[in-house]
């Protein structure tokens, strides 16, 4: 099912912060984000998962028109959109928080089965599930909450800095998590700042600045990757 | 001893039954419902009016029922009059004190206007005394001291166990995430504030049975409820029930022993020296 986001615009109070964006993914696509901090990566996912108001543009999931969605009703259609560093739920267990993330429409009644996968995908959690969220490391942290966007059936899963600020060894197991998950047909956008990850990852890359696509990269040639690191730390540099 | 123990595990009881509403709400919504008070009069009010004989005269069980069902639709009506139009909005925690003070007032004189200020007598739900260990005990006393912890466990259980109990906890902890899971947060908090008005009304029928009617019976089990949370902890249900019996226990022992009127003085210089060890409350957890 292909996702579509048609000219959209999003901010915070008086401050516009995403000036007209427009980004699409196939059906079983992965698509990456990358840019400078503070240039409304976040807040594009924030405005197509519904936390904040979407001023103008369009949201498409195949045929069904998500523009005005509600955050419930974007988790319903398998919209799932998980936070960056979130803490989840700090004072429920691991296991609570993964049934929470089936909260949503036809996925509580599968949340067995979605378990059984999740701790297959992140056997850690298997051996946290008693503990409480805040007693995690980062690393497991950033594992509950993308089993918990797991648990919800997502079709297309956002993925907000999942391996920021962690570990080498724990970001290669997460990459390879998030691999094994793009293999299981769920479409994926995943915003990062480690645009080796994504060039693996993903079929299309988009750079954010100032709140607009400022470049976006259809194929992973060599050359247009030489290009796009220079421009990239370049512009940063 | 004997009758120290049951005088503090009744005020235990009922400190718990009000407190838990208070905490519910600060848990989900980081907001004080001042008008709680008034809605626990409101509560007692209503099940006088359907089960007394010099009014409806139906009898005490159906006004408890009648007294539920008010206060679940009393609670939400509420929440959209005083709360919700400030939720969100800057300062939100100052302005809803100031709605909910205000409300309350209006609530009680609207009592006092249609009931006026004279004493009603509700019935007890259960009649009679029995001894233990050499002890007497009012059944209504017995009711209080087992039905506190059948309902607040009931509330725990559907907390940890029960899909919309889970997404209250999960409001309470983080409400962007708990959207991102699907909740519809405003639905939470309708729910919250209905089951936290239900616990007042039920306490309000329970303190009802013990005492009088008046309208301004209110004022003071909320002021000790409003100890009781910020005593057990904020937004620990756990902390607060448990300030509540602690609470209740030095009231009764230091009634017995030091006198009434020095058990305020007591019970302050207790929670004084409580919250400057531990800032947070018995239970809380700084977040």
């Amino acid at each position: 099912m292909r996702f579509q986001v048609d000219n959209l615009v999003a901010g915070y109070g008086r401050i516009e912060v995403v000036h007209g964006v427009s980004i699409e993914a196939p059906e079983g696509g992965r698509i990456g984000l990358f840019g400078p901090n503070g240039h409304g990566k976040t807040t594009l996912l924030r405005a197509i998962s519904g936390l904040i108001d979407r001023r103008s543009g369009a949201i498409r999931l195949g045929d069904l028109d998500l523009t005005n969605a509600s955050s419930a009703r974007m988790v319903e259609e398998g919209v799932i959109h998980v936070p960056q560093g979130s803490a989840l739920f700090p004072r429920m267990t691991v296991l609570e928080a993964l049934t929470l993330g089936a909260y949503a429409g036809r996925a509580w009644s599968q949340r067995r089965r979605s378990l059984d996968k999740v701790l297959t995908i992140f056997p850690r959690l298997a051996e946290r599930r008693s503990q409480r969220c805040s007693t995690l490391s980062g690393g497991e942290r950033q594992m509950a909450a993308i089993g918990a966007g797991l648990m919800g059936c997502p079709r297309l899963l956002m993925l907000d800095e999942p391996t920021l600020g962690l570990a080498p060894h724990i970001r290669g197991e997460l990459a390879q998590a998030i691999q094994a998950i793009a293999e299981t047909g769920v479409s994926l956008l995943t915003v990062d700042q480690d645009i080796e990850m994504l060039f693996v990852l993903c079929q299309r890359l988009y750079l954010i600045e100032q709140g607009r696509v400022t470049l976006e990269v259809a194929d992973r040639s060599e050359v247009r990757h030489q290009e796009v690191l220079k421009r990239y730390f370049g512009s940063a540099a | 001893m004997g009758p120290i123990i049951i005088s503090g595990l009744v005020s235990g009881s009922l400190y718990a039954l009000v407190a838990a509403g208070l905490s519910l709400v600060w848990g989900a919504l980081g907001v004080f419902n001042f008008a709680h008070g008034a809605l626990l009069m409101m509560g007692a009010y209503i099940a006088w009016t359907v089960a007394s004989s010099s009014a409806l005269g139906a009898g005490i069980a159906a006004g408890v029922v009648a007294s539920v069902v008010f206060m679940a639709i009393a609670g939400v009506v509420l929440y959209f009059l005083l709360v919700r139009p400030w939720i969100g909005k800057p300062g939100a925690e100052l302005s809803v004190i100031m709605t909910t003070i205000a409300g309350g007032i209006f609530i009680e004189n609207l009592f006092l206007t249609i009931y006026g200020g004279r004493l009603k007598v509700l019935d007890q739900i259960v009649v009679g005394t029995i001894h233990v260990a050499g002890t007497a005990i009012q059944y209504q006393d017995l009711l209080a001291i087992l039905l506190a912890p059948a309902l607040l466990g009931g509330l725990a259980l559907l907390l940890t166990h029960n899909k919309t109990g889970l997404a209250v906890r999960a409001v309470a902890q983080n409400p962007d995430a708990a959207r991102l899971v699907g909740i519809s947060v405003e639905r939470i908090y309708i729910v919250t504030f209905a089951v936290s008005a239900v616990l007042a009304g039920v306490s309000g029928v329970m303190l009802g049975g013990l005492f009088n009617l008046i309208p301004s019976m209110g004022a003071d089990p909320l002021l000790r409820a409003f100890i009781v949370v910020v005593f057990g902890g904020l937004g620990s249900l756990t902390g607060t029930i448990v300030g509540a019996y602690v609470v209740g226990m030095i009231e009764a022992f230091s009634s017995f022993y030091i006198g009434i009127y020095w058990t305020p003085v007591v019970l302050f210089v207790v929670l004084i020296v409580i919250l400057t060890v531990r800032p947070t409350g018995l239970m809380g957890q700084a977040t």
